[in-house]
């Protein structure tokens, strides 16, 4: 029953099409007791001849799961177009099958293998760059729901414990380096409007929940390397001196810019809890 | 007829899907119960927990997987054992179950719901796995009958002799759809009279009406259309032989307006208070002409 189970699985799964399927099972010697010939495993009826029984579930398993994909990487599959993004999907599901009973994990790892290729006319450093956010965006939509502190509550914190304190965003929050921005070209689409893809240029982005509701938007590196300090689990005073040490960085603008941030974070929801050393 | 367990007839339900949660959480829709695929609320603390949880405070909920792979040979996961029990444990699911059918080998998932050989080894087999799961979920399994599109050559039984004889051996309930028995029996000329037959009522706690897709020369269930008048017809026989069971309807692509899926459930009511008209359905490929379509 295993060696049964092993060779429709290959069979139905395999990238190339059940015959290709059919050849590598038989090849690998993967071969049910009793199975002299295809008919003998599955049996022919008087409309559908074993193959095109096997072509339903081989049809099916691609086009489930590349439907699923297409429905958590919208922009990529505009970018890409629905032929091109089926194929890269296909080739995607042959090195990465899936081996989890949850689907929102099947393309965990399609934002690094769209990195990963450089064979054509598309430009895959941005394809990369949209896949990558829309990836985060169906992270966090399962991420718990958290009561955020408001930016009232630091009022009451004394001046002298500023330093020690520990800042924890929420966990629905994703910090992203990208080598284009992308929000220009996917707000367009959202809006059922197009934009070209933009030119290169590095940017950072935030992607995080406010209650259920997903938000993107850029920021600017300082501010992204204070968040990701703080998300590493860093006290405010040396996430902020770690940020005045970046190469260019204006200290007295820091300072004097950090308030804004705090209030402007925090009317977004964006942390969770306040510890102390 | 009540079954073994004395599981309750919940009524007339519907599958509670996303682009329903906040139809559902603002109108409170007069049906009895919702059904929801397990996997989708087993692994996120999100949108879809949350609503689950407040819709579980006003309806009954049963959880119905996909994932279970009770047919498998891989070893058992206990692990999503363990996380179907927690989420059943935290909206007090009237009960919970899966398909009979195998959905992957060696660590591979393919996301379908694969036809089990019909035979004394995968019998024990299965067997042994219902019993091993149903002593960790501390409750009885609900295994449905799946639409299948092929059979295998080392089949020694029929279908609804292996679904018999599995739910007494390892003592678990059954959930008959009656659209899969419909589509099982087009695909492989089978007798839907036969099948219906040998189900054993007693075990049967929840049934299942859905629509499919015709291709012609074999059928697939894909969930995405009305109930087509044969499957109703076979409803009405289940429920005239039966007696009322906790029926749900399902809709899963092309999903329309709750309203359709209300009116769809108010036919099923009039099925299973009888006054839905009943005629014997035999073979379904006869009596739809075996329309070919190319």
């Amino acid at each position: 029953m295993r060696t049964l189970q092993q060779w429709m699985m290959r069979v139905v799964t395999h990238h190339d099409g059940i015959e290709t399927g059919l050849q590598s099972a038989a090849a690998e010697g993967v071969q049910p007791a009793g199975g002299g010939s295809l008919e003998d495993i599955v049996l022919p009826n008087d409309r559908l001849d074993s193959r095109e029984q096997l072509q339903i579930y081989a049809f099916m398993y691609f086009a489930r799961l590349i439907e699923v994909m297409e429905a958590e990487y919208p922009s990529l599959l505009f970018l890409l177009g629905d032929d091109r993004f089926a194929r890269i999907a296909r080739s995607y599901l042959r090195d990465h099958p899936s081996s989890h009973y949850n689907l929102g994990r099947l393309s965990a790892a399609f934002p690094d293998y769209i990195a990963s290729l450089d064979d054509s006319d598309i430009d895959w450093a941005f394809a990369s760059a949209l896949a990558r956010v829309e990836r985060a965006m169906e992270d966090i939509i399962d991420e718990p729901a958290e009561d955020p502190i408001k930016y009232e509550a630091l009022s009451t914190v004394p001046m002298e414990r500023w330093a020690g304190a520990r800042l924890r965003p929420i966990r629905a929050m994703r910090l992203l380096q990208l080598s284009h921005p992308v929000n220009p070209f996917m707000n367009a689409l959202r809006e059922e409007s197009f934009a070209p893809v933009p030119s290169p240029r590095e940017v950072a982005m935030c992607v995080h929940r406010v209650g259920f509701q997903v938000y993107r938007h850029e920021l600017e590196i300082e501010q992204f390397s204070l968040l990701s300090q703080l998300q590493k689990g860093a006290a405010l005073g040396e996430a902020i001196e770690s940020v005045a040490l970046l190469p260019g960085a204006d200290t007295a603008k820091l300072m004097g810019a950090l308030a804004g941030w705090f209030e402007s974070w925090m009317a977004d929801d964006l942390f969770a809890a306040i510890d102390f050393d | 007829m009540s079954n073994r367990w004395n599981l309750p007839d919940l009524g007339l339900g519907v599958g509670l899907r996303s682009p329903h949660f906040a139809y559902v959480l603002e109108s409170e829709p007069a049906v009895d119960w919702f059904e929801i695929v397990s996997e989708n609320f087993m692994d996120t603390q999100g949108r879809p927990l949350a609503v689950l949880d407040q819709v579980a405070e006003r309806y009954p909920i049963v959880m119905h997987g996909v994932g279970m792979s009770i047919g498998s040979t891989d070893p058992v996961d206990f692990e999503y054992l363990r996380r179907l029990k927690a989420l059943a444990d935290r909206i007090d699911a009237a009960w919970l179950g899966d398909h009979v059918c195998w959905t992957g080998i060696a660590g591979h998932n393919g996301h379908d719901l694969y036809p089990m050989p019909y035979n004394e080894e995968s019998l024990a087999h299965i067997v042994e796995r219902i019993r091993i799961t149903q002593d960790f979920l501390e409750r009885p399994l609900v295994l449905e009958n799946p639409s299948t599109y092929l059979l295998f050559g080392s089949n020694t039984m029929a279908e609804e002799d292996f679904l018999a004889a599995m739910a007494s051996e390892a003592d678990c309930a059954l959930l008959l759809d009656v659209n899969n028995v419909y589509v099982t029996c087009r695909n492989h000329d089978l007798d839907p009279q036969r099948y219906l037959g040998a189900i054993p009522y007693d075990r049967v706690v929840q049934i299942h009406l859905a629509g499919h897709t015709d291709k012609g020369d074999h059928c697939i269930d894909t969930h995405d259309d009305h109930v087509c008048d044969a499957v109703w017809e076979l409803y009405g026989q289940v429920m005239n032989d039966a007696g009322p069971v906790a029926t749900l309807l399902e809709w899963d692509d092309n999903i329309p307006d709750f309203d359709v899926l209300l009116t769809e459930v108010g036919k099923a009511k009039r099925f299973r208070t009888g006054l839905g008209g009943r005629k014997r359905l035999r073979n379904p490929r006869r009596e739809d002409g075996g329309q070919r379509v190319h």
